[in-house]
């Protein structure tokens, strides 16, 4: 259930004689701590398993602060230890070899930095296993909104999971507005005339595309106050009826972790700190303590959470046309634009990759027909790579 | 020509060479000259000024003639009949009232004065100026009675005269006239006269008439003489009192941090949305502070919001306010007064640490039915006294409702249509008279709120109280009260979303009362207070049920607690001399957590948590689980350092059985009380307090300097994120932990006069300590931190001036140390988005807190035959317009950590309010 917000209590009294206010502010830059996050969670899904590790950063700054040159195994109570290894490309320290949680076996995560300061956490056991009954989308249209809800139902038969944490992986197919077959190069520039020269060739047109994007923020629900573990109705993603990214087939992948009740009450904490906003009474907020330590530094503190669960999957499908919505508008707008090729052209083409869909000869005078370069190239913001899941519809 | 008086005081330091050229010889007649027209022919006649006061000649005529006298002689002829004495310094004859010039210092001038000796004696000197400060006018000054005399042997002299009632402009028949201590008294005849025996020296007269104001003189007797009184009937006035303790109370008695609040007295100042509101105005007196504008709650020197007992009449009230403390839920015009006490509780009181807020209602009226009313822009206020019993028994009956909800429900604005707020309370009091030694009174009490805290939401909470008390008389020493209440507490929270956990959650509380107290006044140094109370509480601390047939919410009920606490005590009032007098009381409570009930036995050393529970023991309907209890200490002493001027020291031990557990940093109504039980234990505190307390000017000022300390232990606090609702094992969320809290308080006071008010500051902390052995338990590492409520430096000035009888204006300035806050220090990225790093708990404070109140008062006229009496009450709250952030907080939007912070009245509010009275 929760604990009772009284975010919008005020409304309903005081704003009506308009004396209250709330505004957001800049906050005075203090002195940040530089703690390790940890971020690891193995499952039962047989696969290389995942840890994130990153440092604390102030709060004007924007970029995460992975921590690099870190040695991270994962030692189970079966005797066996996994070791890990940085993947360059996203940071994330991946388990050499696949391995999957397995029930009644503990497992423990050590780090070291690069400083040589361990770090250990507590013994995690995996939580029982619990199939997703339901993945499913209902056309959502009320005066503020318009859209697509997606739900989880979900039924645990055995009775012995109760806190659920979901992730969702979306996917969608893109379809650039217009085609173009052609590819510019430029020729023979002379910088004191401005004239130049184009040379077109042809290509197959890049027209579908596929992009993915990856739930974000923490998304969770408890039975422990149901009568049946059922989780029923739980809404996990909102798609607003006019997101460009439903003008071709969607699908969703819903991943459901079932958790510890420990696991639950952190990522529980971290969800609360970050809207403790109400207006006439606050929770209270504070440092989250997770179930990692430094092994020689007890006061030091450690930010995060190693936990094993269990994950399924399911996976759905669908269209905009499915629920009468009208035809989303693309990304950006693509308008073509006829130019001869002057300064303008050159600096368009150059900087901004304009691409060229055809040309028009009036006499001596070419006349190029462009469009920006996300309308008829989708591999310059996708993938052309269709995925190994994805599955053409009727 | 202008004659000035010389300062008495100059007088007193000169007292020297007193003789001089005054053998010349005059001669003079008078044929009933005015005295000041003879004093100026005489002046003339002689090489001396003359210094006097006009004032003190008029309606003095003399016919006399003198050959070849001496000045002296001359002087003392003209004065004979007179209250006038002279001395002569040089070139001067300085004119004397009723005083004689000492040629010596008495024997203890520069060391204590000792009023009563002296007027025992009856011959010693009298100074004036110990009973009043020349360079002050009073309302009433000290008025002197025949001619001092050094050879004033009659100890008793008579005074005599005559008292008017000025508003009919007749003789006032079966007024008594009485020193203030009852020693001496008279009784007005048929034509309003009276006499009374007084002796020598300073005597404090007052008047006492039914239906009349009292009126009170200070006599200085030098001999016989006469007084003429004026006395005024008792009708509607405009009040000028603000805070009001018992005359002297402040120095004479023997508590420490004791305030009055009359209610009478704050109808002028201004507050927020033009509601009268006595909890308010407690807040403004030093040591008594709430963590900010709209947040339920009291912090009293340091304490929690939990610590203080609230009492309307004589039962407990868990949630005195509406709509989450921006009202109290105390209808002010049925309240008679508000008794606080911070530091000294006496013994009778117990079971919460910081204080008592002791609310006592009105007793109707018993010779006409009477009300009052007012119309405010939240609500409607009506209060009726009707007498059942002429003179003897009466009811009075209040209520008072908001009309938010009606407006809520005509607005345009659809987000809000939906929405509601609406409270009432109601409240109904009988008092009896049933002969002269017996007596009995009844109220009966209910508040309710209800409001959408969000869309999908409605959140209800209510109190309801009954009280019975029977007042008894065994003798003029001896006299017993037995009370009996019930009170209840209890909140529901309905949420209908579309999914399948919609739900109706409940909590309630019930305390029932016994309570009996015994008084017998020993001897005249020692008076005793004592007697027992138990009180029995049940908890419900939550059930759930389903709303609608798609719900698969389960209905769930966490197990009633019940829990025992009783106690007796005693205290003994001890004047041990004149100036020392001892309040000494013990307290010896008991409390038992009572059956049926299961409790979880965890494993020592390690966190309290579902796996570490050792044993699961049952318990059988009131089988008593565990008990706690303790002596509690109630000791306080006053010693007098002069008349007006005593210091105070006190010691009291409190214990508290019960704790509130809330999510949140400030009190709000949906939190939880909690007995005490086998793994939660009761809180405990000390607190030392002393104080110095000054009257002057017959009391128009007052000061009050006071200083505290306090240790608390036990005090319940709770893990980050904890799940307080409806959870089986509670305590594995809780921790508990030491408070330490000190402070310094001064209070000036202008009681009366035009202009009154009273200024407060305080500088006071108040600290926490959440210690473990355990990392988790741990909050700040274990080291002192401030509390929510911590704000050193506060603040408050309330000022009131009367420009006449009909319009008055009043002013009310706050200034506060800003509340501490919990920062966030950094970020991370966590479940793919970005998280808050929080600082360590309450480690920054928001910004510093004031606002100025401005208040306009108009009253309609006072015509005696008038059936009833209004006044118009116009109001703007923070005229500055101070944008006061209430609170500072922090929102994850898009992945991104945005601060934002909340004022609650960030403009000005002006509010008209119109009262009237029948």
């Amino acid at each position: 259930m929760g604990r009772i917000k009284t975010k919008n209590i005020l409304p309903c009294f005081l704003l009506l004689l308009q004396i209250s206010c709330t505004e957001p502010f800049v906050v005075e830059i203090v002195d940040f701590e530089n703690f390790l996050v940890v971020e690891g969670t193995i499952t039962t899904e047989m696969k290389q398993q995942g840890v994130k590790l990153s440092r604390t950063i102030s709060l004007e700054d924007f970029e995460e602060n992975v921590e690099d040159n870190a040695t991270v195994t994962v030692q189970a109570s079966d005797g066996n230890t996994f070791s890990f290894s940085q993947d360059s490309a996203t940071g994330v320290y991946l388990s050499n070899e696949e391995f999957q949680a397995i029930p009644n076996i503990g497992y423990i995560l050590k780090i070291s930095d690069e400083n040589g300061n361990s770090y250990t956490s507590k013994e995690v056991f995996v939580p029982p296993v619990v199939e997703i009954d339901r993945v499913y989308t209902q056309r959502v249209s009320d005066e503020e909104k318009e859209g697509i809800q997606v739900f989880v139902d979900s039924d645990d038969a055995m009775g012995e999971a109760q806190y659920f944490r979901y992730e969702y992986e979306e996917t969608y197919q893109i379809e650039v507005p217009i085609y173009s077959s052609l590819n510019w190069e430029i020729r023979d520039y002379d910088v004191k005339s401005g004239l130049y020269e184009i040379d077109l060739s042809y290509r197959a047109p890049e027209i579908v595309c596929y992009s993915s994007n990856r739930s974000k923020g923490i998304l969770q629900t408890s039975t422990s106050i149901l009568a049946e573990n059922k989780v029923l109705h739980f809404p996990i993603r909102f798609i607003l009826s006019t997101n460009s990214v439903l003008r071709e087939r969607h699908s969703i992948l819903a991943k459901q972790y079932v958790q510890s009740q420990e696991a639950h009450t952190f990522y529980q904490i971290l969800e609360d700190l970050g809207n403790v906003g109400s207006l006439l009474s606050q929770g209270q907020p504070g440092f989250a303590q997770g179930n990692l330590v430094s092994v020689d530094k007890p006061e030091e503190k450690v930010m995060g959470f190693f936990e094993a669960s269990s994950i399924t999957t399911k996976r759905i499908y669908f269209n905009y046309k499915d629920f009468g919505f009208k035809f989303p508008p693309y990304f950006i707008e693509c308008d073509s634009i006829y130019q001869i090729p002057n300064k303008l052209l050159i600096e368009r083409l150059q900087n901004e990759n304009y691409q060229i869909i055809n040309w028009e000869e009036e006499g001596p005078v070419k006349t190029y027909i462009i469009v920006k370069e996300m309308c008829a190239d989708c591999t310059t913001f996708s993938s052309k790579t269709k995925p190994d899941f994805w599955e053409d519809g009727p | 020509m202008k004659k000035k008086l010389l300062g008495f005081l100059v007088l007193l330091v000169s007292v020297c060479s007193m003789y001089g050229q005054e053998d010349q010889r005059i001669t003079i007649t008078f044929d009933n000259t005015p005295l000041k027209e003879a004093l100026l022919q005489l002046e003339e006649k002689v090489p001396y000024s003359f210094y006097f006061d006009e004032t003190w000649l008029k309606d003095h005529r003399v016919t006399k003639g003198y050959d070849k006298k001496k000045l002296r002689a001359v002087l003392n002829e003209l004065f004979e009949e007179t209250n006038l004495n002279y001395f002569i310094k040089d070139d001067r004859v300085i004119l004397l009232n009723n005083s004689v010039v000492n040629p010596e210092l008495p024997f203890d001038f520069f060391g204590e004065k000792k009023l009563e000796e002296e007027t025992q004696e009856g011959s010693a000197p009298i100074f004036r100026e110990e009973y009043f400060s020349q360079t002050t006018k009073r309302k009433r000054s000290i008025v002197t009675v025949g001619k001092q005399n050094f050879s004033a042997k009659n100890s008793v002299f008579i005074l005599s005269g005559h008292v008017t009632n000025i508003n009919a402009n007749e003789p006032a028949q079966n007024l008594s006239i009485s020193t203030t201590d009852k020693a001496r008294y008279a009784i007005t005849d048929a034509k309003g006269f009276y006499a009374i025996e007084l002796p020598y020296g300073l005597n404090k007269l007052e008047t006492n008439l039914l239906g009349f104001e009292k009126e009170f003189q200070d006599v200085i007797v030098y001999g016989d003489g006469t007084l003429d009184l004026e006395v005024v009937e008792n009708v509607e006035m405009l009040d000028e009192v603000i805070v009001e303790s018992k005359r002297d109370a402040n120095v004479r008695d023997a508590v420490v941090g004791a305030s009055v609040i009359d209610i009478e007295g704050i109808k002028t100042i201004p507050l927020v949305l033009g509601e009268r509101d006595i909890l308010k105005v407690a807040l403004t007196l030093p040591g008594i502070k709430t963590a900010g504008e709209g947040s339920s709650g009291f912090n009293v020197r340091g304490g929690r919001a939990d610590q203080n007992l609230v009492l309307l009449d004589d039962a407990v009230i868990y949630n005195p306010q509406h709509f989450l403390g921006l009202f109290s839920a105390i209808n002010p015009f049925t309240t008679q007064s508000l008794q606080i006490y911070k530091a000294s509780i006496p013994a009778e009181f117990g079971g919460r640490l910081s204080s008592v807020f002791d609310i006592e209602t009105k007793t109707g009226n018993t010779e006409k039915i009477s009300g009052e009313g007012s119309i405010g822009p939240i609500t409607a206020n009506l209060a009726l006294e009707v007498p059942l019993i002429k003179e003897k028994a009466s009811v009075i009956a209040g209520f008072r409702a908001t009309y938010a909800d009606y407006i809520l429900k005509n607005l345009d604005e659809e987000s809000l249509k939906n929405s509601e707020a609406s409270f009432y309370d109601a409240i109904v009091k009988y008092s009896h008279d049933v002969n002269e030694n017996n007596s009995v009174q009844s109220t009966i009490y209910y508040s309710k709120d209800k409001f959408s805290i969000t869309s999908d939401s409605v959140f209800g909470y209510s109190n309801n109280l009954v009280s019975l008390k029977w007042n008894h008389k065994f003798s003029e020493k001896s006299r017993a009260s037995l009370i009996f209440g019930n009170s209840r507490y209890q909140y529901d929270i309905l949420y209908k979303a579309e999914a399948n956990n919609n739900f109706d959650f409940g909590y309630v509380l019930n305390e029932s009362l016994f309570k009996l107290n015994l008084y017998n006044a020993l001897s005249d140094k020692h008076k005793l207070s004592y007697g027992l109370s138990s009180k029995l509480y049940v908890t419900d601390p939550g059930t759930i049920k389903p709303i609608g047939p798609d719900s698969d919410v389960q209905q769930k009920t966490v197990d009633r607690e019940k829990g025992l606490e009783s106690a007796v005590y005693i205290s003994d009032l001890f004047e041990v001399n004149d100036k020392l007098l001892l309040n000494i009381g013990l307290r010896y409570s008991l409390y038992a957590a009572l059956g049926e009930a299961s409790q979880n036995v965890y494993t020592e050393g390690v966190p309290r948590n579902e796996t570490s529970i050792a044993e699961v023991l049952s318990y059988g309907n009131n089988q008593v689980i565990k008990t706690h209890g303790g002596f509690e200490y109630r000791v306080s002493g006053r010693y007098l350092l002069g008349r007006d001027l005593s210091l105070k020291a006190g010691f009291n031990r409190t214990i508290q059985y019960l704790h509130l557990l809330t999510t949140n940093t400030t009190m709000s109504p949906t939190d939880i009380w909690k007995l005490s039980d086998l793994n939660i234990k009761p809180q405990r505190a000390d607190q030392y307090s002393v104080g110095i307390f000054k009257n002057i000017i017959e009391n128009d000022l007052e000061f009050s300097l006071e200083g505290y300390y306090k240790t608390m232990d036990d005090l319940l606090d709770y893990k980050i994120g904890a799940q307080l609702i409806l959870n089986d094992d509670l305590e594995t969320e809780l921790l508990q932990g030491q408070g330490k809290a000190y402070g310094v308080e001064l209070l000036i006071k202008k009681t009366a006069g035009r202009l009154n008010g009273h200024l407060g500051y305080s500088y006071s902390r108040a600290l926490i300590k959440l210690n473990s052995e355990i990392r988790q338990e741990q909050v700040n590492n274990g080291d002192f931190f401030p509390a929510n409520f911590d704000k050193p430096h506060d603040l408050s000035l309330i000022g009131n001036y009367r420009f006449n009888k009909r319009i008055s204006a009043s002013a009310n300035f706050v200034y506060q140390t800003g509340r501490p806050i919990t920062y966030p220090v950094g970020k991370f990225v966590f479940a793919n988005e970005e998280q808050v790093l929080y600082s360590d708990r309450n480690q920054f404070r928001i910004p510093d807190y004031y606002r100025l109140d401005l208040g306009i008062n108009i009253e309609g006229n006072h015509k005696k035959k008038k059936l009833g009496h209004s006044f118009v009450n116009i109001s703007v709250y923070n005229v500055l317009g101070r944008n006061n952030p209430y609170s500072v907080f922090f929102v994850n939007e898009e992945g991104r950590i945005k601060a934002f912070k909340t004022s609650i009245f960030s403009i000005p509010v002006p509010t008209i309010t119109y009262n009237f009275k029948f």
